[in-house]
């Protein structure tokens, strides 16, 4: 057996597997950031999911396909700032109910579109860096063969990260969820940022759905993304709320499933369900080591009211 | 003239029955609007909503075995909304429902499948007890590690679901399997000693169970001390920590509950229905749960209604896809609409009137 | 605790009266129990998953539609029942007037045969031969190994790699019976062969991104066949086997031996080098006409034998020996001299394995 090639394989997987959840991680570390918690995430991928797939098999290109799961997120993410402000919905219902509704409706639209057919993407997307990194032995591979959008992905991340961390707006977006009356009082609107950055975490949501259907797996069925979008919730708070770190956080996530599948090829005598727990474990393990007295915003989940607190 | 100043300048008998009517009409107008969308939606897709909606009600509200199964179907989400409930009150979210009922069924199951020899008294009281403590034990650690480390419990019970499917299908595999069956699951505890049906219904004795358990949390969170702080500190826990209350220990006893509670829900479809505990088993009433005591709008005497139109819905979900061509999939669409519809409609003057966050 | 009530706690009980008037509306009359017809007019089938899978539940499904079809008998396809109680399905089924319902999962062995005791409905169960009972409680058998078996043969002679995958979304018993068949035969022809074993999770019949990413793993670690036993998962393997063929001369591609349904007509059967066919035609026939003459309450073994399982055509690119050496094979069975292992639960799968190809 090729170990090289076989580790190879498990660090490719892993990398290409956290990508969708690292796009609805940190979506939801944006939207937690201003403040607004949205439980719905899972729901939002699932349809972008099949906007997506069903784009690209109408159309043809990826490319579209991703835009088009990206634009359907947006509009998630648009209706539901916007609910969750102006109209002043409790966000913890109605992450539930996208998450139901979105399950649901997506499952129910596949039914409806395809009948029992189980069409596949035939061709693939690019690897624009193929070959580049074959002197760097496993590591080298596993991260210059990705699919074309795997770079965008980190890229998105970055920026994600730079924006938040870094800008006016960010800083605006922060001041939303940490201090919205702080916000208000220097002539921000709490709400304007709030939507603003749930529809950057429903694109980015869109997206991760996108990913799974377009570029990870080449079709859509119900159900598809098997609660990535609860997992990305998880992880978002795991990696408090900070873009790279969320990046370590689903990467390692991803190599210990991987590890799952490494130790059955190795032969390993351990029960499979016994390694299926690892990953779950290893998070709860990492939140002790690591995430112990981490403070969330402090509007977290909370409806913002005004100033003066009644009206 | 806004309500508040309304309430100000004039509270009387009209107020009154505003005040009392006013989220009964909010639920209902809420469930209206989710039925008119989701039959825009099957009128996009080419199905009849009137002969849809027809037929759920038919089948599940008037006939008695429709009924019977709804109220069977209830009796689980019943129990496990409480469990939510009573986390909830305290300001906590036990995500791990899913979790704490495998394990709770997966004791009550083994440790049924012991006693066939005790007769029903016997036999109930041990599974129930086994139960009750593998759910409290199951939310222990996540319980631990938010009450001494402040580490949110959302993730770590969302991580102990996952690792309760394994670990109980590793167990039922193995040493808890029936080796005289091929499919893995603990041996099957005999019809004869699981909860029988009152009467000549289908509706069993975990009805009973479920009812006592909704009375005796009501007790707890309504009329004593001590469910008084729990909502206290659920209310805020900043002001339960200046009243010196013991915010911890509150918190870990919230958990600790709600963990029994899931854990004897598990119980409850173990000695009733299943009778067994099958490896690939996971009802995921964490959700619906959930679903539940938001319908119930946080309020644990509305929660006995809701429990019984999740459990209608439930049922619908059943038997519909045979009556109307609907898919399942369709009703966890109604179900999320619903919700949505709900989260929406807050008559936020309730709120201030009764001087409540919602 | 305040000695003033608020009212709207008192009229919040109106809720809970309400519920207990349709809690004594609902202990009414039981329905009346269906007199059973000597001749079987409708049949119903409960699938725990959706019959568009193209796996285990779409293949019950469909040959029952066909055998009603050809029979004139109505049949009624309730899927996605799951794994929880499906009492209620059953009594509404029941409730409906079905003369017989076929419960097509391993999971529902023990809630099925209670059901047809308790309300007389004649049911059909999976592997489960000690609840039988005449006029209530029929049995199939899957003997799948022995059609595994074939496809073991089939993979271990047409490897180039000498390295063999099994990849399975679960451990469910018919899974199990076929993992070990395959595994004696790629045995019988190729006992230095590597076999792959991999469990993609715990009941991931769904899970196609994770089927994907431990087929690919296993290609990687050496694999040019893989007997993928997924359900849905399985589009995650044949993905995983499109992607990594593409570009790839004829002779360096990795195939597939699909289970249950023929895919050879989709997008899914370009590298299929065959499937574990199972055809509950006959069996489905021989228990209505048992039902009809009163001999129901058997066990049925759907076998090599009477065709309830074969082996789909191999594919062309195969080696013609290989294909008669199959055959023989075949016969070899059918008449007795080779015999397979049946085994159900997985730690006996793990056990078989581990004596046939240590590692």
């Amino acid at each position: 057996m090729n170990v090289e090639a076989v580790l190879t394989a498990l660090l490719a997987a892993a990398i290409l597997s956290s990508t969708a959840l690292l796009l609805a991680a940190v979506g939801e570390a944006i939207s937690e950031r201003a403040g607004l918690l949205n439980l719905g995430i899972e729901g939002v991928m699932l349809i972008s999911s099949l906007a997506a797939f069903w784009l690209t098999l109408e159309s043809g290109s990826t490319a579209l396909g991703l835009l088009g799961g990206g634009a359907a997120g947006l509009l998630c993410g648009i209706v539901f700032g916007l609910l969750a402000t102006i109209g002043r919905a409790d966000q913890v219902v109605l992450g539930l109910g996208t998450t139901l509704a979105g399950g649901g409706g997506s499952a129910f639209l596949f039914r409806e579109i395809y009948g029992s057919d189980q069409p596949l993407l035939a061709q693939g997307q690019g690897r624009p860096f193929q070959g580049l990194l074959d002197w760097l032995p496993v590591i080298g591979p596993a991260v210059a063969d990705q699919r074309w959008f795997i770079y965008v992905a980190w890229l998105l991340v970055f920026g994600a990260q730079f924006v938040v961390a870094r800008t006016t707006f960010g800083l605006r977006i922060r001041a939303a969820g940490e201090s919205p009356f702080g916000l208000e009082a220097v002539g921000g609107s709490v709400i304007r940022m709030r939507v603003a950055a749930a529809a950057i975490a429903g694109t980015l949501s869109g997206l991760g759905g996108a990913c799974v259907s377009v570029v990870e797996l080449g079709f859509f069925s119900p159900g598809i993304t098997a609660g990535a979008g609860f997992l990305a919730i998880a992880l978002a708070m795991l990696g408090r709320l900070s873009p790279v770190r969320i990046l370590f956080g689903t990467l390692a996530f991803g190599l210990l499933t991987g590890l799952d599948t490494g130790l059955q090829i190795a032969g390993v005598d351990v029960r499979p369900e016994f390694l299926a727990m690892l990953p779950y474990l290893g998070i709860v393990i990492a939140l002790v080591a690591f995430g112990r007295g981490t403070r969330l915003p402090r509007a977290l989940g909370k409806p913002y009211t005004g100033i003066a607190g009644s009206r | 003239m806004s309500p508040v100043s309304l309430a100000r300048s004039r509270p009387g008998f009209g107020d009154a029955v505003f005040h009392r009517l006013g989220p009964a009409l909010e639920s209902l107008a809420a469930l209206a609007l989710a039925f008119l969308i989701s039959g825009v939606v099957m009128l996009a897709t080419g199905h009849d909503p009137v002969d849809a909606y027809g037929e759920l009600v038919r089948r599940t509200l008037l006939r008695p075995s429709g009924l019977q199964e709804v109220i069977v179907r209830a009796i689980p989400l019943l129990i496990a909304g409480l469990a939510v409930l009573v986390a909830a009150r305290a300001g906590l979210w036990n995500i791990g429902i899913d979790g704490q009922v495998l394990v709770g069924a997966m004791a009550a199951a083994v440790v049924g499948s012991w006693l066939d020899a005790g007769g029903r008294p016997v036999l109930w009281t041990f599974a129930i007890v086994a139960g009750v403590l593998a759910g409290a034990v199951w939310i222990a650690i996540p319980a631990l590690l938010r009450t001494r480390w402040g580490i949110n419990e959302i993730v770590t019970t969302i991580m102990f679901n996952y690792v309760a499917f394994s670990l109980t299908a590793w167990l039922v595999k193995g040493p808890f399997r029936d080796e005289t069956l091929v499919a893995p699951q603990t041996p099957a505890i005999p019809p004869e000693l699981r909860f029988g049906t009152l009467g000549d219904t289908r509706v069993h004795i975990g009805l009973v169970l479920a009812l006592v358990l909704w009375l005796a949390v009501t007790v707890w969170l309504q009329r004593s001390v001590s469910g008084f702080e729990l909502r206290a500190v659920g209310e805020s826990p900043r002001a339960a920590r200046h009243a010196m209350l013991p915010v911890a220990a509150i918190l870990l006893t919230a958990l600790l509950a709600s963990g029994a509670l899931a854990g004897m829900a598990g119980g409850n479809d173990v000695l009733s229905t299943k009778g067994t505990f099958q490896a690939e088993w996971n009802p995921e009433y964490g959700l619906s749960a959930f679903a539940l005591v938001f319908l119930a709008r946080r309020n644990v005497y509305a929660l006995v209604p809701a429990a019984l139109f999740l459990g209608a819905l439930a049922y619908g979900a059943d038997v519909m896809p045979r009556a109307a061509d609907l898919p399942a999939s369709f009703f966890t669409l109604f179900e999320g609409i619903l919700l949505m519809v709900f989260a929406v409609l807050h008559w936020r003057p309730w709120a201030r009137l009764k001087g409540e966050r919602s | 605790m305040s000695r003033h009530r608020p009212i709207h706690n008192r009229l919040s009980l109106l809720p809970v009266g309400l519920a207990m008037l349709l809690v004594a509306q609902a202990l009414g009359p039981p329905t009346a129990a269906m007199a059973q017809d000597a001749a079987v007019e409708s049949v119903a089938i409960v699938t725990p998953a959706s019959r568009t899978n193209q796996g285990w539940d779409q293949q019950g499904v469909d040959n029952l539609v066909a055998v009603g079809e050809e029979l004139g008998i109505e049949v009624e396809v309730v899927e996605n029942a799951g794994y929880d109680d499906i009492t209620p399905i059953l009594n509404d089924l029941a409730d409906d007037g079905f003369d017989l319902i076929v419960c097509h999962a391993s999971g529902y062995q023990t809630v099925c045969p209670e059901f047809a005791q308790s309300s007389g409905v004649p049911v059909v169960v999976i592997e489960n031969p000690g609840a039988v009972a005449s006029a209530l409680v029929a049995d199939i058998e899957t003997q799948a190994q022995e059609a595994a078996y074939l496809a073991g043969v089939l993979a271990g002679l047409e490897t180039t790699t000498g390295t063999v995958a099994v990849v399975v979304s679960g451990e469910p018993p018919t899974w199990n019976f076929m993992t070990v068949g395959f595994a004696e035969g790629l045995h019988s022809v190729n006992p230095e062969a590597t076999l792959l074993y991999q469990v993609i999770g715990e009941a991931a019949y769904d899970d196609a991104p994770n089927a994907k990413r431990v087929t690919e793993s296993v290609i990687a670690a050496g694999a040019d066949i893989v007997f993928g036993m997924g359900d849905g998962a399985s589009f995650g393997m044949i993905q995983a086997i499109n992607e990594h063929n593409q570009n790839l001369p004829p002779e360096e591609v990795v195939m597939f031996i699909d289970v249950i349904g023929d895919k050879s007509g989709s997008d899914a059967g370009q590298y299929l080098l065959s499937s574990v066919l199972f055809d509950y035609r006959g069996a489905y026939t021989q228990l209505v006409q048992q039902l009809d003459e009163g001999t129901f309450g058997k066990v049925y073994t759907m076998s090599l034998e009477n065709e309830g399982v074969r082996l789909l055509e191999i594919a062309e690119s195969a080696d013609p020996e290989t294909v008669s050496h199959v055959e023989e094979t075949q016969a070899a069975i059918i008449d007795g001299s080779i015999e397979v292992s049946a085994v159900g639960d997985a730690d006996g799968v793990h056990g078989r394995l581990d004596e046939l190809f240590p590692r």
